[in-house]
């Protein structure tokens, strides 16, 4: 009898818990409807949801690049075997080369560029944020002191290198950007570390009072990806016709 | 009895309170657990990431198609598939700049007015804006674009892929860009663009003429030019 009891009060617990979970939930729901702020969290859960699979998507197609421009080279190879393809071979390996077509490795420089710390558009100057100009003429720069391939945040660029903004954000090739800025360059050291410490434009955002935080590191041996690893070229060429 | 049903109302309001308190503090989880990004920088990052597949996507679909042409072709013999290889090989030279092109597009002619030098961050800045307004080929005083391309003042001169031009001379910027967009925007960006610049220089500085052009020719880049020096790279096989 008393267990008896004991299981009914047991019961009743656990139901008054739930009518009592259900009547939070309920409250919540009632007093934050107006706000909005379900439907937000629910719309950053999906956001988060969507984004994890692109991010997984991205993953998925730069393995299967890899293994595509793998099995590429190794097709090429068998082809040496013919006579008079091995001068079109060695041709389309120097075109690749020129045109950032292919991976390439070497002793370089990585360089950094970030916005003011704290930055605040109503007290710093503008020039304390990086914008599209100023990438732009960093890569000048690099090419001025020798550069021979440089990569910005991880992008290959080429001879339609386009670094644009909308707004407060940089793009490269349509792609948006975040700081800090990775610009990765090969090519002779010292020249264009030369270059960069001597440039009168890049000590002045560097001052105290712009603040832009800007570094320079040396690697003895980097590796830049080709084009190919995140770009199609075709788009960057179809409205090219020979005389 | 009565002391029982005060029992009974005292449990009833704690399990109602902690229903409350648990349901809360999953509302309050939940809040942690989706971060602090805000729903237009999420839906930003899912754009830019459905560019960078597709991109991608495109590349790999046409890398997978040539693949299977040069397999087939190995198999059977020889024949087309060396014609594939010479149109790829076609393709990075124009990608690089290796090949003279020509199509519809812009011209910009900078002239320096009595005691003015050009200055290279004009050149630059025009150059600059042609390349983010989607140009796939420049060519600066008939001096092809290309990466490792710079442009910069030394002295008297504007050095362009290392060869001087003097800079009280005219500078002439041509670009092949998309013939949909010439009229539209292109142009009339460019005149925002030379009005800036004349505004922050002196008036009696330069003249800039801009005009669409529906043959331009852009030169391939000279094979004696620093671009062709690949001696500091070296290929991954």
């Amino acid at each position: 009898m008393t267990s008896k009891l004991t299981h009914k009060r047991i019961l009743a617990m656990i139901l008054v818990i739930i009518i009592g979970f259900s009547g939070g939930i309920f409250i919540k729901t009632m007093l934050r409807v107006g706000e909005g702020e379900d439907v937000d969290i629910t719309a950053i859960r999906q956001a988060n949801e969507a984004l994890l699979e692109e991010k997984e998507r991205y993953d998925a197609l730069q393995a299967q690049n890899a293994d595509l421009e793998d099995r590429k080279r190794i097709l090429l190879r068998r082809f040496e075997d013919y006579e008079d393809t091995g001068g079109i071979l060695a041709e389309l390996r120097e075109n690749a080369w020129l045109s950032g077509m292919t991976d390439v490795e070497g002793k370089g420089i990585v360089l950094t560029l970030d916005d003011k710390l704290d930055y605040d558009p109503l007290v710093d100057p503008i020039e304390s944020v990086i914008h599209d100009s100023t990438v732009n003429y960093v890569v000048n720069l690099l090419w001025s002191g020798g550069a021979r391939a440089v990569s910005f945040n991880g992008v290959r660029l080429t001879s339609v290198s386009e670094i644009s903004c909308v707004g407060p954000v940089i793009l490269c090739y349509g792609i948006r950007q975040m700081p800090p800025y990775v610009l990765e360059a090969i090519g002779p050291v010292d020249a264009m570390r030369d270059v960069l410490e001597k440039d009168s434009y890049l000590a002045h955002l560097t001052q105290s009072k712009i603040g832009i935080r800007f570094s320079v590191n040396t690697e003895e041996q980097m590796l830049l990806p080709s084009f190919s690893r995140t770009h199609d070229i075709l788009p960057y060429i179809n409205l090219l016709r020979e005389p | 009895m009565k002391k029982k049903w005060i029992q009974y109302a005292s449990i009833l309001i704690v399990c109602v309170f902690v229903g409350l308190a648990i349901a809360l503090l999953m509302k309050n989880l939940n809040l942690i657990n989706v971060g602090d990004t805000s729903i237009q920088e999420l839906q930003n990052q899912i754009i830019d990431y459905q560019k960078k597949n597709e991109d991608l996507n495109n590349r790999n679909t046409r890398l997978y198609e040539y693949l299977r042409e040069l397999e087939e072709e190995l198999a059977s013999g020889r024949g087309e598939s060396y014609l594939h290889i010479v149109e790829e090989k076609e393709q990075y030279a124009l990608f690089a700049g290796l090949r003279a092109v020509k199509n519809a597009g812009v011209v910009i002619t900078m002239t320096p007015l009595e005691g003015y030098q050009m200055q290279d961050a004009v050149v630059r800045q025009f150059v600059n804006e042609l390349s983010a307004l989607g140009a796939q080929a420049i060519a600066v005083n008939e001096e092809r674009k290309v990466a490792t391309t710079e442009i910069r003042t030394s002295q008297d001169m504007i050095l362009v892929n290392g060869v001087s031009y003097d800079r009280t001379e005219p500078f002439e910027i041509k670009a092949i860009i998309d013939p949909g967009k010439i009229d539209s925007y292109v142009v009339p960006y460019l005149l925002s663009i030379s009005d800036n610049i004349k505004k922050q220089l002196a008036d009696d500085s330069l003249t800039i003429a801009i005009r669409k052009d529906e043959n331009v020719l852009i030169p391939a880049l000279n094979e004696d030019r620093i671009a062709y020096q690949m001696e500091l790279l070296e290929p991954v096989e």
